[in-house]
C-alpha cells in the first residue's frame, strides 16, 4: 500500500474531527521513513497536534528532522507571506520597511485568501527542492490538512484567490500552486472511524472530490476497526468455550455479557464497512485496529505505522 | 431556583459530537414541554435525517413527531430545526442596512464582499450570533439551542464578530479610500511625501484591480458601518445577558481537554455566562480489576490464533480506553476546579448505534439537568 500510495508526490490526509487523522499522518510518515523514503510531514499554524504527537518545541516554519529520514514543518500563513513579499520587494530594505509597518500587519490580515495562498504555495516550494544529486529532497510530502468540511475550500484556496485577483502578480503565484494541487502529483486520503456518521460524511466528501478529478482519493482508512479480527460473531460458541474453561458460573457470566455487547457492535461495524465497499466500488478500504490507549500518543503512531507496513506486505 | 435560559450556546472543538449534543439538549427541553428550537451548523445531511428531516433550511422547520411514535419518550412541547447559512444571512444583513436595493447590490456583488461573506475566518460565527438575534426577535421559541461552527479552538466563536467589525472598520479602510490623508497613522512617515509609491507598490504587488475592489467595498460599506456597529452591540448585549448560557462540549482526548481548560482559563475575560463543561463520548469500564485479572489469566492459556483470545484480547483493549478517559476526565478536574462538569455517557466504540429521533431521546436522558 505504501509503494501505491508514494506514487504522489502530496498526500493529504484529511477527514471528520476526531478521528485520528493527524496520527494517521504521523503514522504515515513514520512508516515512509522507515521504508527509506523521505517523508516530510506538514501542517499548517495554529494547528499543533503533530507538534505534541512528536513531543516537538519545533520553531516553526523550519523544516527539522525528527526521526531518520523524517522530516517535520509547522507553516505559518504569516510567515509565509513574509517570505512570499520578501521576494516580491527584491530591495530587502523596502521589504524589511514595508514589513514593520502597521499598514502591513493591517493589510495581511484583510487582503482576501492571501496568507492561506501562500502558506499553500510553500507546499510548492518543498516539492520543488532537491538535493545534490538532484533527487526529490522529500518524498512523498504528507499533509495533515482541514478536516472534512473545510477541506475542499482549503484546496480550492488558489481558485478562490484567482477569482478576486484577475490580474498581477498574485493571481499568477495562485495560478502557480492551483497546477501542482490540481494535479496528479496530489492525492488525499480520507481517515474516518467505522461508525454510521463518519463514513456518511467521508462518502459525501468524495462525491465532492470526484467532481474535481484532481487530487485524487486514493483510499479510505477505516481507524479503530475492531471488527476486521472477529470471524465468529455467535454468541453461543464464546459461552459454551467459557463455560468449558470456567467452572465458576458467575465470572462466565459476566464475561458473556461483556462478550455479546462486544459482539452487537462487531456486527454493525461490519454492516457499515461492508456498505463502505459497496458504495466506493474500485476505492481500497484499509483496517487499522485499535491500539491499546494507555501508551501515548507517539508509540500508537508507530503501532500504526507497523499496520500500515504489513498491509504494504500483503497487498497482491 | 436556578435561572431558566431563553439561549443555550454550545461551543468546543471540532469531532467531540456537539451537534449530536446541541440535538439532544434540544430534544430534552422539547421532552419536558418545551417550545424549542436548534440552530446548527453542521452541514451534514445525516442530522437531519436522524430527526426525520429530508434536509434542513435556513429557516426553522418542525422535526416531525411522528418519528417519536415508536420510543418511550412522549413529546410535551415542540422541535424545530435550521440550519445556518452564512452567506445567505450576511446577505439579508447587508440588504437590511443599506439605504436602497441598488447599493445592496453593488455591494452584494463585490468580490472581495464575497470573499469575505463567504469564506473569510470569522464571518460563520459572526452571522451564527446574528441570526440567532434574527430568530430570538422574530419567533417566540422558550428555548434555542446553537451549536457553533466547528472550530479548533473554541474560543474563535467569541472573538471573530470583535475581528470582524475591526477589521471592517480598521484604519487600513480609510488609507485605501483616502490615501492622501492618513498615512503617518501607520507608521509610515518616512515615506510620508510619498503615499502614492505605496499604493504603487501595493498595486503592483497585488494586483490593481483587488485595490480598487476593496476600496470600492469599503466607500460603499461606510455607510452601512453605523448600522453595522449597533446591531453588533445589540448582539453582544443578548450574549452577555442571563438569558444565554455557554456549555463547552468536550470529549475524553488530549486535544480536546487541553482547549477545554484552554477556554475556561480565557472564558473569564470574556462577558459571558458560561453554564459548565458537557464531556461527550465517554466509556464505562466493562470489567472490574478482579475480572480484569482473571481474563488475562485465560488468555495466557489460549493460543494466539483462538477466536476466543482474540475476542477478549479487543474487549479488554476497548476497556484500556475508558481508563483512559477517566484519566483525563480527572486531569480536566483538578484544572477547572469547582467547575460543574455534566458527564454525558455515548461510549464512542459500544454505543454508535443507528442515530434516530428516539435514540436521540435516549441520549438526551443525561442532560435532564440542564433544563428543568
Amino acid at each position: 500500500m505504501l509503494e501505491k500510495l508514494s506514487s504522489n508526490r502530496i498526500i493529504f490526509v484529511t477527514g471528520k474531527g476526531g478521528v485520528g487523522k493527524s496520527i494517521l499522518s504521523a503514522s504515515l510518515g513514520i512508516a515512509f521513513g522507515r521504508a527509506g523514503h523521505r517523508p516530510l510531514l506538514v501542517e499548517f499554524f495554529p494547528d499543533k497536534r503533530l507538534e505534541h504527537i512528536f513531543n516537538l518545541k519545533a520553531e516553526t516554519y523550519k523544516e527539522t528532522e525528527i526521526q531518520k529520514n523524517l522530516t517535520y514543518i509547522n507553516i505559518s500563513p504569516s510567515d509565509a507571506l513574509a517570505e512570499y513579499i520578501k521576494r516580491q520587494l527584491i530591495l530587502d530594505v523596502i521589504s524589511k520597511f514595508v514589513l514593520n509597518t502597521k499598514f502591513y500587519r493591517h493589510f495581511s490580515s484583510t487582503a482576501p485568501g492571501l496568507k492561506e495562498l501562500v502558506a499553500v504555495g510553500k507546499l510548492y516550494d518543498l516539492e520543488k527542492k532537491r538535493d545534490d544529486e538532484g533527487n526529490h529532497l522529500y518524498d512523498p510530502i504528507i499533509v495533515d490538512a482541514p478536516q472534512l468540511g473545510k477541506f475542499v475550500s482549503f484546496v480550492k484556496t488558489p481558485q478562490s484567490v484567482m477569482n478576486m485577483f484577475r490580474i498581477g502578480p498574485v493571481k499568477k503565484e495562485a495560478e502557480k500552486v492551483n497546477r501542482l494541487i490540481l494535479s496528479d502529483k496530489c492525492s488525499v486520503i480520507i481517515v474516518s472511524t467505522p461508525d454510521e456518521m463518519a463514513i456518511t460524511e467521508a462518502l459525501e466528501a468524495k462525491e465532492e472530490l470526484s467532481a474535481m478529478t484532481h487530487p485524487a482519493l486514493k483510499t479510505i482508512i477505516i481507524n479503530i476497526a475492531v471488527s476486521s479480527k472477529i470471524g465468529i460473531t455467535d454468541t453461543r460458541y464464546y459461552d459454551q468455550r467459557l463455560n468449558k474453561i470456567l467452572d465458576n458460573q458467575t465470572i462466565s457470566t459476566g464475561i458473556i455479557e461483556v462478550i455479546e455487547k462486544f459482539l452487537t457492535y462487531v456486527k454493525m461495524e461490519k454492516k457499515a464497512v461492508k456498505e463502505l465497499n459497496d458504495r466506493v466500488k474500485n476505492l481500497p478500504v484499509l483496517m487499522l485496529p485499535l491500539i491499546e490507549v494507555d501508551e501515548d500518543e507517539l508509540s500508537i503512531a508507530e503501532s500504526l505505522s507497523a499496520h500500515l507496513k504489513s498491509i504494504t506486505n500483503e497487498a497482491p | 431556583m436556578k435561572y431558566q435560559p431563553e439561549v443555550i450556546v454550545c461551543v468546543g472543538t471540532g469531532g467531540v459530537g456537539k451537534t449530536t449534543i446541541s440535538s439532544a439538549i434540544g430534544m430534552t427541553a422539547a421532552l419536558k414541554g418545551k417550545k424549542t428550537l436548534v440552530m446548527t451548523i453542521d452541514p451534514a445531511k445525516r442530522l437531519a435525517q436522524s430527526m426525520g428531516i429530508k434536509e434542513l433550511k435556513n429557516t426553522p422547520t418542525p422535526v416531525p413527531l411522528k418519528a417519536l411514535d415508536n420510543c418511550e419518550q412522549r413529546m410535551n412541547g415542540s422541535l424545530d430545526a435550521m440550519v445556518l447559512e452564512t452567506r445567505t444571512t450576511f446577505n439579508n444583513l447587508i440588504k437590511r442596512y443599506s439605504s436602497s436595493p441598488h447599493k445592496a447590490d453593488t455591494i452584494l456583488n463585490n468580490s472581495y464582499y464575497q470573499y469575505v461573506s463567504g469564506e473569510l475566518a470569522g464571518s460563520e460565527d459572526y452571522m451564527a450570533m446574528e441570526k440567532l438575534y434574527e430568530i430570538k426577535k422574530e419567533y417566540d421559541y422558550d428555548l434555542i439551542v446553537v451549536d457553533t461552527p466547528p472550530a479548533r479552538h473554541a474560543i474563535n466563536f467569541l472573538t471573530a464578530p470583535n475581528r470582524l467589525t475591526q477589521l471592517i472598520s480598521s484604519g487600513v479602510l480609510k488609507w485605501l479610500i483616502r490615501p492622501s490623508t492618513s498615512v503617518s497613522m501607520f507608521g509610515l512617515n518616512i515615506l510620508n511625501r510619498a503615499p502614492q509609491k505605496i499604493v504603487k507598490l501595493l498595486k503592483s504587488y497585488v494586483g490593481l484591480e483587488i485595490v480598487e475592489e476593496l476600496t470600492n467595498f469599503f466607500s460603499e460599506f461606510d455607510e452601512l458601518y453605523s448600522g453595522f456597529k449597533s446591531r453588533a452591540k445589540e448582539v453582544h448585549a443578548l450574549l452577555s445577558s442571563e438569558k444565554v448560557q455557554f456549555y463547552m462540549v468536550t470529549a475524553p482526548t488530549q486535544d480536546a481537554i487541553e482547549e477545554a481548560i484552554y477556554f475556561y482559563s480565557i472564558m473569564k475575560d470574556y462577558d459571558i455566562n458560561f453554564a459548565g463543561f458537557i464531556v461527550n463520548k465517554v466509556h464505562t469500564a466493562f470489567y472490574d480489576d478482579a475480572l480484569r485479572t482473571k481474563i488475562n489469566k485465560i488468555n495466557k492459556t489460549l493460543d494466539k490464533n483462538d477466536p476466543l483470545r482474540i475476542a477478549l484480547q479487543e474487549t479488554l483493549h476497548i476497556d484500556s480506553i475508558a481508563l483512559h478517559d477517566k484519566n483525563l476526565i480527572s486531569y480536566l478536574k483538578t484544572k477547572i476546579k469547582s467547575q460543574q462538569i455534566h458527564y454525558y455517557l455515548t461510549g464512542l466504540i459500544m454505543d454508535r448505534e443507528l442515530l434516530n429521533l428516539c435514540s436521540l431521546a435516549a441520549l438526551s436522558e443525561p442532560l435532564n439537568g440542564i433544563i428543568e
